[in-house]
């Protein structure tokens, strides 16, 4: 009690003097208001911020605690050392001293004080929270939030730096230098080691998932409280120490003893929690391992496979228990003598059993090796009962998925989010496939089939029973037997089952026969005021939706019933080699996050009022249905039915964006090719197919990537071919890329050969056939092949094998229009020349602008609503190895821009953007639509012209290549990558030196490329050199290329700068000034010199009035 | 209430001698510790309220000993330190009160209570809402005196209490101490002020370069210096050799030049007569005698 006294009496005295403290409260000042302006910017109507940094209620107080404790971090270090050297003037403390108080008792009495005054701090900046929470953010509120944020961020971050910034102090004994080291160490945690070493040094717990779900909570508090536990332990071990170093003597020998003691204790026991995280999150790694070595172990897919399963679960507490009856088949050729299931391995299995009679079986990790005694003939069918309890083990989910991939923050705004595949709670269930929550005949991932997995189309019916409170969803006819007993009769085959349980409830609508429901978490209906208007519409909108989905795609959806399910923000899903479906989207169901937070189209609120500003804008009313039928489009199509591709250039880097496209209803859920021989059909038709669901990449991501994935891809495929690529796991990263872009090649190049409205007959037609139905590799190709009379399979074999790939050259691109039956119609023409020995293929695309709605993009520079460009012809060209085209196209309608995509080509860019001026009349002239070979290649260099491209040998830069400290310490946050070959030209980032950039205005014929660097005092130069063989005058050009950043297009009348060249010519060294004000793109004339035989060069300097000088390419022409 | 020392010893890093075999009884009542700067008042001062180790040497109060029951020995004490500051930030009332609590006092009632004593006593009362970085330096004094009184202690240690305050301060300061002394406790006053000493203390020592060179009552060093003091008359030129030759306590100027007052044994080439020593002259004359190796 007296211990607790002296503590309580040091604490109460140190708080008084700490909230008196002028730095204190002007920093707790500063801390609160801006926070409260940080509010009124993401929380209020004044800005549009993005529903997912509000939508889940935690997350107010979430990141309110996050930002305060950053910054009360630095602070605990002032006060903590400035406690210290106030404790130096010794003849004031030493009154304290004097007085019967252990040193354990003052220290803690200090520390106390302090962590009280941020406690009031932090529950000012909660209230805080609580205002913006309760009456601007219309997301609810989470009270339990409010009070685990501080406790698991707060509490440890500064009980460990006050422990540590004493433990210093009494060590160093100079807050000078104490302050210095602490705050290094905290620049060095945040901005490196806190997301290193699985997170250990993070101990502000800015990488730590701390997001608060409405739904399941934590969703990691083991983790949490491990990881907390450490600083916590820490802290009080700093603290201890901290007693017994304070110069004071010890009140007692004992006291000193146990402070010793406890403080050895807390430090092992952080060791020991440490030691648990890192345990903990290496054990995943290693049992995904030892499931793919494992199924790398399996000579070959299991034969016996799975036809009909039932499944009679129980949900009780945090564990299920199921019955699984399975009727089996054996589709190889030979008799099976074991049967293998994959079952999650925290599922245990109490016994299974034919005919009542328990048979034998073993278990390694996932799979369930069966012992029949008689062997199962070909084709023969067997019946079995598995039956298992137990938990899901999500160590087990995506053994495919690079390790650190895994272990990549999921991240929304500021807030970390853990990744969760499965749960299993006392009020809330979630099972996907993935998870293996019933037996299945696939192994799961291998590294020998990398691009295939084996499917089964499995007639499930399944009977849950769990608390009478709770809502089963899953697929098939659902019935609810009484409360808590729910059963679901499958209609037609799939390859996979889900079960969700939890407090839900359900809206629906239905039409064209189609039930469409929308499942809820109850008092999660954050849409509803959106739609008000449309209630009765929504059934029409859908159907239209649909209709115009199926349309583009040419597919159409076998599901009588489709449902919408919200289910915990920590669900998390990843791309996989083998289809371009994520775990999201199960057959019938979508899996949408909490809330409809982190979901292109779920920011109803921010939709809502963007309408209205711009309404405001232009002056403009909407009708309130107007409004919310494009809000209800806009989240169909943002959503549901938008882009399926996986580009960077497209969903921006690093994107962790969880697809929740629908595809997957119209081909991977119905259909599957499977092939031992070509395993990657199967994916590189599902890509084909999903081909027009792609968007045009985005500029902006241009810069700031500078390469994309497809670009990537290309440059993988030019050093190995697709075979090698598959089989390299070192090539994980870019193998998803490789296999889509290779499965749109084939399948357009087979397009091509055959006519793509025949080959998508031929492929509607056998998907039909075999709905449901595995499709084996042979039969696809044979049927092709014979449909059509051309040998297929050579196609397929160097597709897989082949390792040259094409490279274009566009040339004599012409446009005009002419009269033609008294209509004016367009003509565009233009040469492409294949110059390497391998053939290819390009994708034309014209497009002509009209006005339309259209939705939102990422990054600035997007188009205007008001306008928008729609394809008016697409064209596959085919050019064979040294090949050139000329190709025609006529159209009835002035198009706008062409896109030449180059597909699988050494090209860089892949993707040539070309905007058209004016089209000149012009008469008498023949119309030209279709393709011919001619004999003059594109147009090569006259004699006489000497070019030297950034790509030739005669380029050089000067300068080293560098790396800013910063860019050292934040090379996630910055983005890109600087051991990349091409970089972006990212608008704010410093370049120290020269570096290479692509973009289709710059020169070249097949890379088009060129230099960049930061401006600067003219030091630092780029220079083009050739030999002259011949004594004359030259005219000297320059390359310009206006290459600006998206955002320069919004200044508008600013002037541009110049570049500085210099001419080395026989005379000497001339500068010549290119004013970029004044020079249009393309060749820029520079001087007529004289040069005599031998080198010569021509410099560029880095000084220029623009942000970046950019050295592309010179010539020398002979006058 | 009983303070033992027995051969204490301090030895700075350096090897700097701050206490030499110490060995020395403290009672009840108002004890002086004299000495000229560096004499080893303040070293022992600072062992003797916990602050500090000893080299070697041992230390009992009320019988607790020193090295082993510090918490024992922490709770009998209240120390004011020769630069007391206060906590800025505090309310002189709010300062008294954590003195108090961390003194053991835990009723609030009680507590505060004795603050407005202390207050009152030290008369401070009025200030008692004033910050302490806004008190003037006397009143600074007095807080430290209240705080050091806080509890109240049994062993009161103030060092160098009347260092830089006006002689009325001084005096008020003298009684508090005298008043306090009536109580059941031992005051240990630190000085080098001499008249501070003689006016309030029963018991002293004397150290000089941390030894003890004298222990007991005033009046005994007084009766040391008896005939050992001196009133003479000079003249201007005579001055300056009385002052190299003897150790004068005080000059005045006198209707034929100087009365001078020294020590010394006897007066050789000048007239004068035996002068009454008082405890400043006693302190002199012990010094000088002391340094010229005579030790009692």
């Amino acid at each position: 009690m007296n211990m607790i006294y002296n503590i309580w009496i040091v604490a109460k005295f140190e708080t008084k003097t700490l909230l008196r403290s002028w730095f204190f409260r002007i920093f707790s000042l500063l801390a609160i208001v801006i926070l409260a302006f940080l509010g009124l910017g993401m929380y209020t109507n004044l800005a549009p911020v993005p529903w997912s940094f509000r939508g889940i209620p935690s997350s107010i107080p979430y990141t309110y605690i996050l930002f305060l404790n950053l910054a009360q971090a630095v602070i605990a270090v002032f006060l903590s050392s400035d406690f210290l050297k106030r404790d130096k003037k010794l003849d004031t403390t030493e009154i304290v001293y004097t007085k019967s108080v252990s040193n354990l008792q003052y220290v803690a009495g200090k520390t106390a004080g302090i962590l009280f005054t941020f406690l009031v701090l932090n529950v000012a900046v909660l209230i805080v929270a609580a205002v913006y929470n309760i009456f601007f953010a219309h997301s609810g509120l989470s009270p339990i939030s409010y009070i685990l944020y501080p406790l698991l961020i707060s509490l440890p971050t500064i009980l460990f730096i006050l422990g540590f910034a004493f433990l210093l102090m009494v060590l160093v004994r100079n807050q000078a230098v104490t302050f210095i080291l602490l705050l290094g160490y905290i620049a060095a945690t945040l901005f490196y080691l806190s997301s290193k070493f699985y997170r250990l040094f993070d101990y502000l717990s800015f990488n730590v998932p701390l997001m608060y779900s409405g739904i399941i909570g934590f969703g990691n508090v083991r983790q949490l409280l491990v990881h907390r536990g450490i600083y916590l332990c820490l802290g009080i071990s700093f603290i201890l120490i901290t007693s017994v170093m304070l110069k004071r003597l010890p009140q007692s020998k004992l006291s000193t003893r146990l402070s010793i003691l406890f403080s050895g204790v807390f430090l092992i026991f952080a060791l020991l929690l440490s030691f648990v995280h890192i345990t903990t999150i290496s054990k995943g790694e290693k049992t995904r391992k030892q499931i793919v070595n494992l199924n790398n172990s399996l000579e070959e897919i299991p034969a016996v496979r799975i036809t009909e399963c039932r499944l009679d679960v129980v949900h009780r507490g945090n564990k299920i228990s199921s019955d699984a009856f399975l009727k089996i088949i054996n589709r190889s050729s030979q008799p099976a003598s074991e049967y293998i299931f994959n079952l999650n391995p925290g599922l245990k299995i109490e016994n299974i059993s034919r005919n009542s009679k328990e048979i034998d079986f073993k278990r390694n990790l996932h799979l369930i090796f069966i012992t029949p005694g008689v062997p199962l003939g070909p084709s023969a069918t067997d019946s079995l009962l598995i039956k298992y309890s137990g938990v899901i083990d999500e160590n087990a989910c995506y053994p495919d998925i690079d390790p650190e991939v895994i272990r990549e923050d999921y991240r929304m705004a500021f807030m970390n989010i853990k990744k969760r595949y499965s749960f299993i709670k006392p009020d809330y269930l979630l099972l996907t496939p993935e998870t293996h929550w019933y037996p299945g005949s696939d192994p799961g991932f291998s590294d020998n089939r990398p691009a295939s997995r084996s499917v089964d189309f499995v007639l499930f019916d399944l009977d849950v029973k769990t608390r009478p409170d709770l809502v089963a969803i899953s697929q098939g006819m659902p019935a609810r037997k009484e409360e808590g007993q729910f059963t679901f009769d499958s209609e037609t085959p799939m390859p996979g089952l889900s079960l969700v349980i939890g407090r839900y409830e359900k809206r629906s609508a239905v039409s064209d026969s189609i039930s469409y429901n929308l499942y809820t978490i109850k008092g999660n209906d954050y849409f509803s005021e959106y739609f008000d208007s449309i209630k009765d519409t929504i059934p029409e909108l859908i159907r239209e939706e649909k209709e115009n989905y199926e349309n583009s795609l040419e597919l159409s959806c076998p599901y009588s019933r489709i449902s919408l399910v919200e289910v915990p923000i920590q669900f998390y899903s990843y791309n996989r080699f083998w289809t371009l479906g994520y775990e999201t989207v199960q057959p019938e169901m979508v899996l949408l996050p909490e809330k409809g937070v982190n979901i292109r189209g779920g920011d109803f609120r921010g939709m809502a009022w963007r309408r209205k500003r711009r309404n405001k804008r232009r002056n403009e009313t909407t009708a309130d249905i107007e409004n919310q039928v494009d809000m209800f489009k806009n989240f169909v199509s943002l959503t549901l039915t938008g882009d399926l591709s996986l580009s960077t250039l497209r969903r921006g880097p690093e994107s962790q964006e969880i697809s929740y496209s629908i595809f997957p209803f119209y081909y991977n859920f119905i259909n599957h090719i499977e092939s031992e021989e070509w395993p990657a059909l199967n994916i590189a038709l599902e890509s084909y197919l999903s081909e027009t669901l792609e968007s045009p990449p985005s500029s902006f991501l241009r810069f700031v990537t500078g390469i994309s994935d497809e670009e990537k891809a290309n440059l993988e495929l030019s050093e190995s071919n697709l075979e090698e690529i598959l089989k390299n796991p070192e090539k994980r990263d870019i193998t998803r890329f490789v296999i889509s872009l290779k499965g749109k090649f084939l399948f357009n190049l087979l397009a091509n050969k055959i006519g793509e409205e025949k080959l998508k007959k031929y492929i509607k037609d056998i998907t039909t056939r075999n709905r449901f139905r595995n499709i084996s590799g042979s039969e696809f190709v044979a049927g092709l092949s014979k449909e059509f009379g051309i040998d297929i399979k050579p196609y397929i074999e160097d597709w897989y094998t082949s390792k040259d790939i094409p490279g274009f050259v566009l040339s004599d691109i012409t446009t005009y229009k002419f009269i033609h039956n008294e209509r004016t119609r367009f003509q565009v023409k233009f040469r492409i020349t294949n110059r390497k020995p391998a053939d290819g293929m390009v994708k034309i695309t014209l497009k002509k602008r009209e006005r339309q709605q259209q939705g939102r993009r990422f990054g600035p520079g997007r188009r205007r609503d008001s306008e928008a460009e729609l394809t008016a012809v697409e064209r596959n060209i085919f050019v064979k190895q040294n090949q050139t085209k000329e190709t025609g196209i006529v159209l009835n309608y002035e198009p706008r821009t062409m896109t030449v995509n180059t597909m699988i080509s050494s090209n860089l860019p892949s993707l040539y953007n070309k905007t058209f001026q004016e089209f000149e009349l012009k008469k008498n002239v023949k119309p030209f639509d279709g393709e011919r070979v001619v004999e003059n290649p594109d147009t090569l260099p006259e004699a006489g012209t000497i070019i030297v491209d950034n790509e030739d040998a005669g380029f050089s830069v000067e300068g080293k290549k560098q790396r800013s400290l910063l860019k050292k310490m934040l090379p996630n946050l910055l983005g890109g990558d600087d051991d990349e070959k091409y970089s972006g030209l990212r608008f704010w980032e410093k370049s120290g030196n020269w570096k290479a950039t692509i973009n289709a205005n710059y020169y070249g014929t097949i890379i088009r490329s060129a230099h960049f660097t930061s401006s600067g005092d003219g030091t630092l130069k780029a220079s083009w050199q050739t030999e002259i063989t011949e004594n004359g005058h030259y005219d000297i050009y320059c390359h310009v290329s206006k290459v600006h950043s998206p955002w320069r297009r919004r200044k508008k009348k600013q002037k541009e700068g110049s570049y500085h060249y210099f001419i080395h010519h026989d005379d000497g060294v001339e500068e010549a000034t290119v004013d970029l004000n004044a020079a249009t793109e393309g060749w820029h004339f520079l001087g007529s010199y004289y040069f005599s035989k031998g080198d010569a060069k021509i410099e560029l300097s880095n000084e220029t009035e623009e942000k970046f000088v950019i050295a592309d390419a010179v010539k020398w022409v002979k006058r | 209430m009983r303070i033992s020392i027995e051969k204490l010893n301090k030895t700075y890093k350096g090897g700097y001698k701050a206490l030499q075999d110490l060995t020395l009884e403290i009672d009840n009542g108002i004890f002086g510790l004299l000495g000229p700067n560096g004499a080893g008042k303040t070293t022992l001062m600072r062992i003797l309220v916990t602050l500090m180790k000893p080299t070697s040497g041992s230390a009992t109060i009320d019988g607790y000993d020193l090295a082993n029951n510090r918490k024992e020995i922490r709770s009998l004490i209240g120390y004011l330190p020769q630069e007391f500051q206060s906590f800025p930030k505090l309310k002189t009332w709010e300062f008294l009160d954590y003195a108090a609590s961390l003194a053991g006092v835990r009723n609030r009632k009680i507590r505060l209570n004795m603050v407005d004593e202390l207050l009152e006593q030290v008369g401070l009362f009025e200030s008692r809402d004033k910050r302490a970085s806004k008190l003037s330096g006397g009143m600074k004094r007095r807080l430290g005196i209240a705080q050091a009184l806080a509890g109240p202690p049994k062993i009161l240690v103030v060092d160098e209490p009347t260092t830089g305050l006006d002689p009325e301060e001084r005096i008020r300061f003298r009684n508090l101490l005298s008043e306090m002394s009536e109580k059941e406790m031992i005051i240990i006053l630190s000085t080098h002020i001499v008249g501070d000493i003689s006016s309030t203390c029963h018991d002293m020592a004397l150290l000089d370069s941390g030894k003890l060179v004298f222990s007991g009552a005033p009046e005994k060093l007084i009766e040391m210096a008896k005939g050992h003091t001196w009133k003479i008359k000079a003249v201007d030129s005579e001055l300056e050799g009385i002052k190299e030759k003897y150790s004068v306590i005080s000059t005045f100027p006198s209707e034929d030049g100087w009365e001078v007052h020294l020590v010394a044994d006897e007066l050789e080439g000048f007239s004068g007569e035996a002068l009454e020593p008082g405890l400043e002259h006693a302190y002199v004359y012990f010094l000088e005698h002391y340094s010229n190796g005579d030790k009692e």
